[in-house]
């Protein structure tokens, strides 16, 4: 394997800094995140993201794009 | 009572002297060989108990006795801290972290496929059939397991690599990064998008590498252990034939047109 370049993966490496404590989604399913852009043009920002299933702060995750931000969650 | 404790005594020095004296011509020729007498069971112990504790030190454990896990690498970050490699002969923790919060994070990948497999089909209509395994596989985790063992000697033989670095590339080539989800605005429901944690991209791409070995195995000349070793090879390749890959990018297409 170490012949061979290294791979290359779709998406954007981003890291996970902070977990809001609210789920959201129609089922409870989807949480909030803020996660620190790894890689790419927008490097080293820090963005609001909804992503689905069990996360912790630490965690690596991969972005399709790195342009949109997430509307924050909305208490009633 | 004094006296008569005195006259032993002196007596057992006399009789002490006596022989010592005879004694200590003869030690000199005693001494030797019950020294070495004494120095042989006292060597042989710790030599018995130690080459025992030698031997396992300097054998590696294997997965299923045969494959090294030294060697291989997780190369996408995100999915390293999920991916563990522990090699074990019988891969198998007997669900005792089971409670725990990410349990799942030591349990083995090999361990996890295994339990993946362990269902008696697809759970739903494919292509319009209902799909079930050849002899319901739920709580036959031995019998999964020879299923999974025949797969990788399968894979090994027709690659000459390691199939646990196979099962890697694979794993990190079927993991999708983007989803969608429903919400609710006044009455009418939207599909939004959303990215996919590192644990549940894992999930994903297992759950589906299983399912497409059930269904190339369903009313086929193909073993459950080739269809696995098939799309094992498939995925590793990034070849768009590959299940769990028309999966990935299915979702992922989706998801993109409901940013």
């Amino acid at each position: 394997m170490a012949d061979e370049q290294p791979k290359q993966y779709d998406g954007h490496l981003a890291e996970i800094v902070e977990i809001q404590p609210r789920k959201t989604g129609m089922f409870g399913s989807i949480i909030q995140v803020m996660c620190k852009i790894m890689d790419g043009k927008d490097k080293g920002r820090v963005i609001r993201r909804n992503i689905s299933g069990k996360a912790k702060v630490g965690d690596m995750i991969r972005l399709g794009d790195t342009s949109r931000e997430d509307k924050p969650i909305n208490v009633k | 009572m004094q006296e008569e404790n005195k006259a032993p005594q002196e007596k057992n020095e006399k009789a002490q002297a006596e022989p010592a004296e005879n004694a200590a011509a003869a030690a000199a020729q005693e001494a030797p060989t019950e020294q070495k007498a004494a120095a042989k069971p006292a060597e042989k112990r710790p030599t018995r108990r130690s080459s025992k504790k030698e031997n396992i030190a300097f054998t590696e454990s294997l997965l299923f006795g045969k494959y090294s896990t030294k060697d291989v690498v997780v190369e996408d970050p995100s999915l390293a801290n999920y991916i563990t490699l522990t090699p074990k002969a019988y891969p198998n923790t007997f669900g005792r972290r089971r409670n725990r919060v990410y349990y799942v994070a030591h349990v083995s990948v090999v361990e996890r496929l295994i339990n993946k497999l362990m269902r008696g089909g697809t759970g739903q209509k494919i292509g319009g059939k209902v799909i079930r395994t050849e002899g319901a596989l739920q709580g036959k985790k031995i019998k999964v397991v020879h299923v999974v063992e025949d797969a990788f000697e399968i894979i090994n033989k027709k690659t000459g690599k390691n199939p646990v670095q196979m099962l890697v590339n694979a794993l990190e080539n079927a993991a999708p990064i983007e989803d969608t989800t429903r919400i609710r605005y006044g009455g009418i429901n939207y599909n939004v998008a959303v990215g996919i944690s590192a644990a549940r991209r894992l999930d994903v791409a297992l759950r589906n590498m299983a399912l497409s070995s059930l269904i190339g195995a369903f009313k086929n000349k193909k073993s459950l252990a080739d269809a696995l070793a098939d799309e094992i090879t498939l995925a590793a390749n990034k070849d768009p034939t590959s299940y769990a890959i028309k999966k990935k990018v299915e979702l992922e297409r989706i998801a993109r047109s409901a940013r």
